[in-house]
């Protein structure tokens, strides 16, 4: 290990008189405090843009970029001026080799729950990466870019219990990954993101226990990196280190292996049926017709229907729709008395909402969106008329996170005249 | 550029024997200076990456992202493995400081450029800020995560210098800023980032001019931390901080207060004058068809100009969305039919990033055509007869800083031609929207 003998001009044997709390308190800022906070960038990022979204994820992150020039500076400062042999800048290079399978681990053991109960642990990469980078969701760029941030949350999380705690004990592993990040996530995730998504108790359980895995293994590292590794020999030594390189890559290869094989596809037959499902239809009521001079008009609505379904990640979502065009006519005895036109630029949803609550409200607002359709023609033509039928053609676009179509909807109705204004 | 050496010294005698510390001292130069320079210049990797188009430029920052692990990662594992006090790992928080000198020297001696040719210095870190984090061009939200990453990757650019050279000389500064990296410089940025913005004299020269003052800088913190720092007394030592102090914030500083007070004013003003230019017209007449006793029409509304130059020169083009065109067909006093024509935004040069194709869309977008389509009866109604075309058109204009409804409406007398509104460009449905 390290070769650079640490300074010995001064003894690292205890001073006479106990120092005091304030003496304490600076001491434990600069040797674990300031380590913590740039090495925790990633979670603040995590929290501030993702989760509490007091800003974007691409602007919180900046906290990482930071990081990237004053982590590194630190290190190597206190590496010059510390004599403490247990400042944990000495053994950082070490905690940030245990902290990886610990990470890959949380990920690991949630394989299983995948087929056992269809959850998948990736899901939330998507929403990572699509936020961070603004990629469409659901897309490959979109879950290579949540791979990233999953890695240096992972690492950053994992690094800061060797950093914090002096003792890596399993009590203090368990208490501090286990108890209270499994708390802080089953908390915080659920009530702040996941907008779409209804959390069984399983998804609790399998956090809770991705949790304590991951506890555990972090709890493990400083045995098995220093203590067993190095008294193997060479055959099984290389093979504990093809098994921890293995588990490293199995996280990341089984989510893109299933999203590439199995969620695009699916994906895109869930947003076909979707699709096909959404419905155009002339709203409830009469036409309302309004006369000025030699003109009149004519208004009605069109309205946009059976949006909603549940994605391949378990998340309720919008099939978005727009812009929506429609022509028609107003016919009466047979001959059009007025052309219709509306158009609507992408209708409301709640797809991009990502506080679960607004989700909800957004959601069910969104259930039935009304396109108004104008129709103007000469004041004389329908004057006598009590009736119209009403005739539609709307092309509208619709879209998925992966499937894209533009479908034709028409309709013929006959439909009362509502007379108001002037040629009441 | 000195490689560092370890091991015992090379004998060439023979080849076989020579071939080896030759393979040693390219491990070693790997080990001690290479990664450690691929990771220190991680900033200005993800520029160039989303700048190359090689990604998309905020995934290009996905590369400084892992870098923020594995930079620390690297110089604590050198710091604890390395025996060779030369090697830069052991010096990393001293060069990070020298590096934060030159970065902000760069910039201070290309404030004169803006009073004496209004070369505005700061432009690219918009681009840089709206790059990594999507905030909208020319505002506050951009330029501070621009000024942050054009803070990281000058500083990038000054640990190279500190990285690659063991010998910090004032040859090996000039060779690799004023030579190297100013030339790289001034073809990188003209080729792949200028977009809108012609690179003239002034440009060159300044890169050249501030790239030589960095190179300088970087060439003399060394030196002076090590032989003059020492030699101060207190009260000296303590001017030098503050004066550098100062020498670091004023650029930053400077760009605040010009765009707080100068520059988002002066924009705002530009692009109003830019909105009052833009006009809605009659291209040529509508084409008619009659069928089943009704009338079909159709018509092109031209909406333009929107190019314009912002407040540094550079070619942008205001953006229109929500456009709504209604309006009518009439003979004499008579209605002879209803339009309407919506487009939901019209095209946008925001996201050309190719300077070399950025004049080409410009001035396609500047005057941008408009499918309006009409219905009405169709007594009496054939090619060759005037009619009087009306319309309305309401449309939200877009610059950097301002927004403004506006409705422009318009009658013009115009000559029916044959045509079916079908051979015409539909009111398009975009998917993507």
């Amino acid at each position: 290990m390290s070769t650079i003998a640490l300074p010995t001009t001064t003894s690292a044997a205890p001073s006479p008189a106990p120092p005091g709390r304030l003496a304490a308190l600076r001491t434990w800022v600069l040797q674990r405090g300031v380590l913590f906070v740039l090495l925790t960038t990633p979670m603040l990022a995590l929290f501030g843009g993702f989760l509490l979204r007091y800003t974007t994820l691409p602007v919180s992150t900046l906290l990482v970029f930071g990081s990237f020039a004053l982590l590194p500076l630190w290190i190597s400062y206190r590496r010059s001026v510390s004599r403490d042999p247990d400042e944990p800048v000495h053994h950082i290079h070490l905690y940030l080799k245990w902290a990886v399978l610990p990470y890959v681990t949380f990920s690991v053991v949630r394989i299983l729950p995948f087929y056992l109960f269809g959850i998948n642990y990736w899901g939330v990469w998507y929403n990572f990466g699509a936020q961070l980078t603004g990629e469409r969701p659901g897309t490959l760029p979109a879950l290579l870019a949540g791979m990233a941030m999953y890695t240096i949350q992972g690492i950053a999380l994992n690094t800061s219990f060797f950093v914090l705690f002096r003792r890596h004990s399993l009590l203090n592993a368990l208490l501090y990954i286990g108890v209270w990040f499994s708390s802080l996530f089953n908390f915080v995730f659920p009530v702040y993101s996941l907008a779409g998504d209804k959390l069984t108790p399983t998804w609790y359980a399998i956090d809770i226990v991705a949790h304590f895995a991951m506890a555990l293994t972090a709890w493990s590292m400083p045995g098995l990196w220093e203590g067993i590794l190095p008294r193997l020999r060479f055959p099984a030594q290389a093979g504990v280190l093809a098994g921890a390189a293995v588990l490293v890559i199995l996280p990341y290869g089984f989510g893109i292996d299933r999203a590439v094989q199995w969620q695009f596809a699916a994906q895109a037959a869930v947003e076909r049926a979707a699709i096909a499902q959404v419905t155009i239809g002339t709203e409830a009521g009469p036409v309302r017709v309004t006369v000025g001079g030699n003109q009149a008009r004519y208004e009605f609505g069109l309205q946009v229907a059976h949006r909603t379904y549940l994605n391949t990640n378990g998340l309720e979502r919008d099939v978005g729709v727009g812009p929506v065009q429609v022509t028609g006519q107003i016919i009466s005895s047979g001959r059009p008395v007025a052309w219709c036109y509306g158009y609507a630029g992408p209708l409301p949803s709640p797809n991009k909402v990502a506080d679960p609550r607004s989700f909800a409200t957004a959601l069910a607002e969104d259930v039935r969106v009304t396109v108004p359709v104008v129709c103007y023609g000469l004041a004389n033509s329908s004057q006598s008329a009590q009736q119209v039928v009403v005739e539609w053609t709307a092309q509208a676009a619709l879209a998925g996170d992966r499937t894209q179509q533009v479908r034709d909807f028409r309709g013929q109705e006959l439909v009362a005249l509502d007379r108001a204004g002037p040629g009441r | 550029m000195t490689l560092v050496q370890d091991g015992p010294p090379v004998h060439a005698d023979s080849r076989g024997v020579a071939a080896q510390p030759r393979r040693q001292l390219l491990f070693d130069w790997v080990v001690k200076r290479g990664v450690l320079l691929v990771l220190v210049t991680a900033p200005l990797d993800s520029l160039f990456l989303g700048v190359l188009r090689i990604t998309p430029p905020r995934m290009g920052y996905l590369y400084l992202l892992l870098a923020s692990i594995a930079l620390p990662a690297f110089v604590a594992w050198r710091r604890a493995r390395s025996t060779d006090p030369d090697e830069p790992a052991q010096h990393f928080h001293r060069y990070a400081l020298y590096s934060l000198v030159p970065v902000a020297m760069f910039s201070l001696v290309r404030i004169p450029a803006l009073s004496l040719t209004r070369f505005v210095f700061w432009m690219p870190w918009y681009g840089f800020g709206v790059g990594a984090t999507g905030q909208p061009p020319g505002t506050i939200g951009s330029l501070l995560p621009g000024a942050m990453l054009y803070l990281l990757q000058g500083w990038s650019l000054g640990m190279v210098y500190y990285v690659l050279f063991k010998r910090q000389t004032l040859l090996n500064a000039m060779l690799l800023y004023t030579g190297f990296i100013s030339s790289l410089y001034s073809f990188i940025f003209p080729v792949f980032i200028m977009v809108g913005l012609p690179a003239t004299p002034v440009f060159h020269l300044t890169n050249y001019w501030a790239h030589t003052a960095m190179g300088l800088t970087a060439w003399f913190m060394p030196r002076f931390w090590q032989r003059t720092w020492p030699r101060l007394a207190r009260p000296v030592r303590a001017g030098v901080i503050a004066g550098l102090a100062l020498v670091f914030a004023a650029p930053f500083t400077y760009v605040l207060a010009t765009a707080n007070l100068w520059q988002f004013g002066a924009q705002a003003h530009i692009e109003a004058t830019a909105f009052d230019r833009v006009q809605a017209s009659l291209s040529g007449g509508p084409a008619v068809s009659v069928e089943r006793g009704q009338a079909e029409y159709a018509y092109v509304l031209v909406l333009g100009p929107r190019a314009y130059r912002n407040y540094g020169g550079a070619y942008r083009a205001i953006d229109a969305t929500g456009v709504q065109v209604r309006g009518q067909l009439s003979r004499g006093q008579q209605v002879i039919a209803w339009c309407a024509g919506d487009v939901d935004a019209l095209p946008s040069v925001r996201t050309v990033r190719d300077p070399e194709r950025f004049f080409a869309a410009l001035w396609s977008v500047n005057y941008t055509r408009v499918s309006v389509r009409c219905a009405g009866p169709a007594a009496g109604i054939g090619p060759g007869q005037v009619i009087n075309v009306s319309w309305t058109a309401q449309l939200l204009l877009q610059g950097e800083r301002s927004t403004d409804q506006r409705t422009l409406t318009g009658e013009q007398p115009a000559r029916l031609t044959a045509g079916t509104p079908a051979s015409m460009a539909p009111v398009p449905v975009n998917p993507d929207q």
